[in-house]
């Protein structure tokens, strides 16, 4: 039988990126247990909701937006829409170029 | 007898329009209603009935009414400066002449070639009415002079694919209004919106208009960037459009079943007989993985990574919409012609609820060009009159939207929708504001609504604990949502022990999903045990493993044969009710008959073949029922919104009748019946919807050992006797009533405290000493000091069952 973790989310990193155009950052989150379900994923860095997140087909992550830059320390917190969002490791650090939890 | 004008009608239209158009992602919002100089109307067409002789507005394609209206046309140019208005024109000449104006029709001068100029204004917006409620049942009566089930057909199930010209709208970008510190108090709802959506159309789009997914490329400080759009492209879900390279066109993929000729397998049965059309929609679950290699298109660098555009090729695809076939199978055995779309795509670009909505659509008119085509087995055989929609999680809240897109297209496109059914349904749109923008089933929209629901729902499950950031009991409501907002012959079915994955029975077939994938251990953990809850749970930390400990297991959970079984009843039994007019199938949902599996459910119903509204207390005036009869009521009753910032555990959004702890001499609510509608006799019941607030639910103990239903009594007036009901009779009468359902997820308490309908037979109230049901003057509800909590009541009617 297999073992594996029951759809538990779990965030391994997170870059940060400009997007292609327009302010903000674009944030890329590495983890696993993201299913897809009738409820949408939801995140924040800080008190910044992520916007337009798409996520990875295989459960491994998502993609987003965020429409300022974060501050100094805010941490990630990501979930589904019905329920509380869960802290991560993930802290953003300006500068860092590809800050990673 | 509903009122309309014209004015009211644009401006609703109007406030629809903009709420679709920022679905949309449009940047310009329509403007408000007035008329352009170039689309002045050519001709008035008002069309009035009398009080007395009123009947139903013709609905589109509906049968002719058997009343003749009298019909007034004239050319705008003979009308006064002030009478161009035709709501002016309308409204003030119908009361000189004592009659009402059912509807009109406005031909306009449209500039755009082969554009529809006779779009029928008929179509009722909102108002319940009685007359509606009427014509819906006895039209399809008309339509169906046999409704007794015959033989069973062969069936025959294949998949069918076409390609699509189509804009494309995707709403998927929720927005929560970040909070401003300190965090609001629990119970204040946390607002948000359904944000700009993406509307694209070209190629470009594709790589241009949705979130860049990263993975892992050949060398270190690589990635390959593809968009699931692209993917979607390159994996065949889109194609390039063969007419212009530069868009693209939609797969449209369905697994079809119907009738099928015992002696040529495949074909429809001969002869010239339409039947009846079911659509189905399946919701949100993991759909398409795919791997990604270099598409050669050139590289770009930002923050010190070089990003390589990817192609897609796909990994592997799960087939959501073949797990209805067990459904589908069954309609077709009764004469249904079902068909199950693929909204995958969707799925890949997570939308909620519009890509969908509009697949619908797009499969509509594609079966409307077989029925046109000769070269198709379909020709001139399927029955637009006699349509249903079902739909799953977030296909049910399309399939509501979808009924709401169809009720504005041209009379040509429309289809009469007969039922729409919602199973497990998401409810993104039921705290939108202003209200015009939450989808709701009213009767112009479709003849019918049901909704199941289940009590192990691990995912529309109705979260009940705010926190942080959490808007999930706003954003995220359940089917009750949706119940609450319908006001066509309706009815819910709340299934103890039935969870949201298993009536799709691909979600829960390991075998469908990626070896190795979460989304394969999940349908493992829910083929073989009872959990349909993937998502974080603080009860349940990450070092949970697969197969979850036996104390994980809840054995109320109803099997997947016990699923499918319940499915085939209420699902298709409403369906075959509404298409075929079999009304034997409504008493699975009004509670004189139990599911042959003797599951509990609670029932919530208005329905029948004649319906005679008291009051819904939805209005602002609780002196006055709907019918504008009197109201008399103690000081402890009120007219209130129920939800969950005023009730723990509601489902509900909806103003009911709140009798808090009964107090004072008087205590007897009481509803006046107007003089032409006191006789009741050709009706059987008085219905309402009805629950008490249960203050523990912490345990099924807790729940057991509160007093249901609670002591009151409703009575029947007839100017001189009285005769009430109590509670201990009315229980009798409502055999299968059920008390809430003790549900917990980890620490968080599901329980759902919700309404049911009850129904008082009215030989309860006649007979010997009784009231004259020819003549009763009013309605009472007499509540008892020792109820001690307070009694929600809502609905309150007479039917005909």
């Amino acid at each position: 039988m297999t073992t594996a973790r029951t759809g538990q989310i779990e965030v391994t990193a997170a870059l940060f990126l400009p997007p292609v155009s327009g302010r903000g950052l674009e944030i890329h989150v590495t983890g696993s247990g993201f299913v897809a379900r009738a409820i949408p994923v939801a995140a924040k860095v800080g008190a910044q909701s992520v916007r337009s997140i798409a996520l990875k087909p295989d459960g491994g992550g998502f993609s987003g937006l965020l429409e300022r830059v974060p501050g100094d320390g805010d941490r990630l917190f990501v979930g589904y829409m019905d329920e509380a969002l869960v802290e991560t490791s993930v802290v953003f650090r300006p500068g860092g170029g590809t800050p990673v939890a | 007898m509903s009122r309309f004008s014209k004015r009211s009608r644009e401006r609703e239209r109007w406030e629809a329009d903009q709420f679709y158009a920022s679905l949309m992602g449009r940047s310009e919002l329509p403007a408000r209603p007035e008329r352009p100089v170039d689309r002045k109307p050519s001709q008035v067409r008002c069309i009035w009935h009398s009080h007395l002789t009123t009947g139903p507005a013709p609905r589109p394609n509906a049968a002719p009414s058997p009343v003749t209206y009298p019909e007034v046309d004239l050319p705008i140019e003979s009308l006064s400066a002030e009478d161009r208005d035709e709501s002016h024109f309308c409204e003030d000449d119908a009361p000189e002449y004592d009659f009402s104006i059912d509807h009109f029709i406005v031909h306009e001068n449209d500039p755009t070639p082969g554009a529809d100029d006779t779009e029928d204004n008929s179509v009722e917006m909102d108002a319940e009415t009685e007359e509606q409620w009427r014509a819906a049942w006895e039209s399809l009566v008309e339509t169906n002079p046999t409704s007794s089930a015959s033989p069973p057909f062969p069936v025959h199930c294949r998949d069918e694919t076409t390609f699509r010209s189509m804009d494309l709208a995707v709403d998927g970008d929720v927005t929560i209004a970040t909070p401003a510190a300190p965090l609001p108090n629990p119970t204040t709802p946390i607002e948000y919106s359904i944000g700009a959506g993406t509307r694209f159309r070209t190629i470009a789009d594709l790589d241009t208009r949705f979130r860049r997914l990263l993975s892992p490329g050949p060398a270190a400080n690589q990635a390959f960037s593809i968009t699931n759009g692209r993917a979607l492209l390159d994996m065949g879900h889109f194609r390039v459009d063969p007419g212009d390279a530069t868009r693209f066109q939609v797969r449209l993929k369905a697994q079809v079943c119907h009738p099928t000729d015992a002696s040529n397998p495949g074909r429809l049965p001969p002869g010239r007989t339409r039947f009846p059309i079911v659509i189905f929609v399946h919701g949100n679950h993991t759909s398409i993985t795919y791997n990604v290699s270099d598409s050669g298109r050139p590289r770009t660098t930002t923050g010190g990574l070089t990003l390589i555009p990817g192609r897609a090729t796909l990994r592997h695809e799960v087939a959501s919409y073949q797990g209805y076939r067990y459904l589908q199978e069954q309609l077709a055995a009764a004469g249904v012609v079902s068909v199950s779309i693929d909204t995958n795509a969707a799925n890949l670009l997570d939308s909620l609820i519009r890509f969908r909505a509009d697949l619908v659509l797009q499969m509509l008119d594609h079966l409307r060009d077989l029925d046109g085509s000769s070269a198709s087995e379909f020709h001139e055989r399927l029955d637009f009159q006699k349509v249903a929609l079902v739909g799953h999680s977030r296909g049910g809240d399309a399939v509501a939207m979808a009924a709401d897109l169809n009720r504005r297209r041209s009379t040509t496109a429309r289809v009469h929708l007969r039922a729409v059914v919602q199973i497990a349904p998401t409810d993104f749109t039921g705290r939108l504001t202003p209200q015009t923008e939450r989808l709701k089933m009213s009767g112009g929209t479709t003849d019918s609504f049901m909704c199941i629901y289940g009590s192990h729902d691990g995912d529309v499950r109705g979260a009940f604990t705010p926190a942080e950031f959490s808007p999930g009991w706003s954003f995220a409501g359940t089917g009750f949502r949706h119940y609450d907002r319908a006001n066509t012959h309706r009815a819910m079915v709340f299934v103890h022990g039935a969870t949201h994955n298993r009536f799709n029975s691909i979600w829960v077939d390991p075998a469908a999903h990626e070896a190795g994938s979460t989304a394969r251990i999940l349908a493992e953990a829910q083929s073989d045990n009872a959990a349909d809850s993937p998502s974080v749970d603080p009860a349940n930390p990450p070092s949970s493993t697969f197969p979850l400990p036996a104390g994980s297991r809840d054995a109320r959970v109803l099997s997947l044969s016990n699923h499918q079984t319940l499915a085939r009843e209420y699902v298709n039994g409403w369906l075959l009710f509404w298409l075929k007019a079999q009304w034997s199938h409504g008493a699975l949902f009004n509670g004189t008959q139990a599911n042959s599996l003797s599951t509990p459910v609670a029932l919530q119903w208005k329905f029948g073949r004649d319906l005679r509204r008291i009051d819904d207390f939805d209005d602002t005036n609780a002196a006055r029922n709907m019918d504008s009869g009197s109201v008399i009521r103690p000081s402890f009753v009120n007219e209130k919104l129920i939800e969950l910032s005023n009730l723990p555990q509601t489902p509900h959004n909806d103003q009911v009748l709140v009798a808090d702890q009964a107090t004072g001499a008087s205590r007897v609510y009481r509803t006046d019946l107007n003089a032409a509608a006191r006789d009741v006799s050709s009706f059987t019941h008085l219905t309402f919807r009805f629950s008490k607030h249960f203050p523990n639910v912490a345990s099924p103990g807790a729940i057991a050992a509160e007093s249901f239903p609670p002591r009151f009594q409703v009575g029947l007036f007839d100017g001189t006797t009285r005769r009430s009901v109590d509670q201990t009779a009315m229980a009798t009468h409502n055999t299968q009533t059920v008390r809430p359902y003790h549900r917990m997820r980890g620490a968080t308490n599901l329980t759902k405290v919700h309404l049911q309908t009850w129904r008082i037979p009215l030989s309860a109230f006649g007979g010997s000493g009784g009231v004259s049901l020819t003549n009763i003057h009013a309605v009472e509800i007499t509540f008892d000091a020792d109820a001690n909590v307070p009694i929600h009541l809502d609905t309150l009617a007479f039917v005909k069952l």
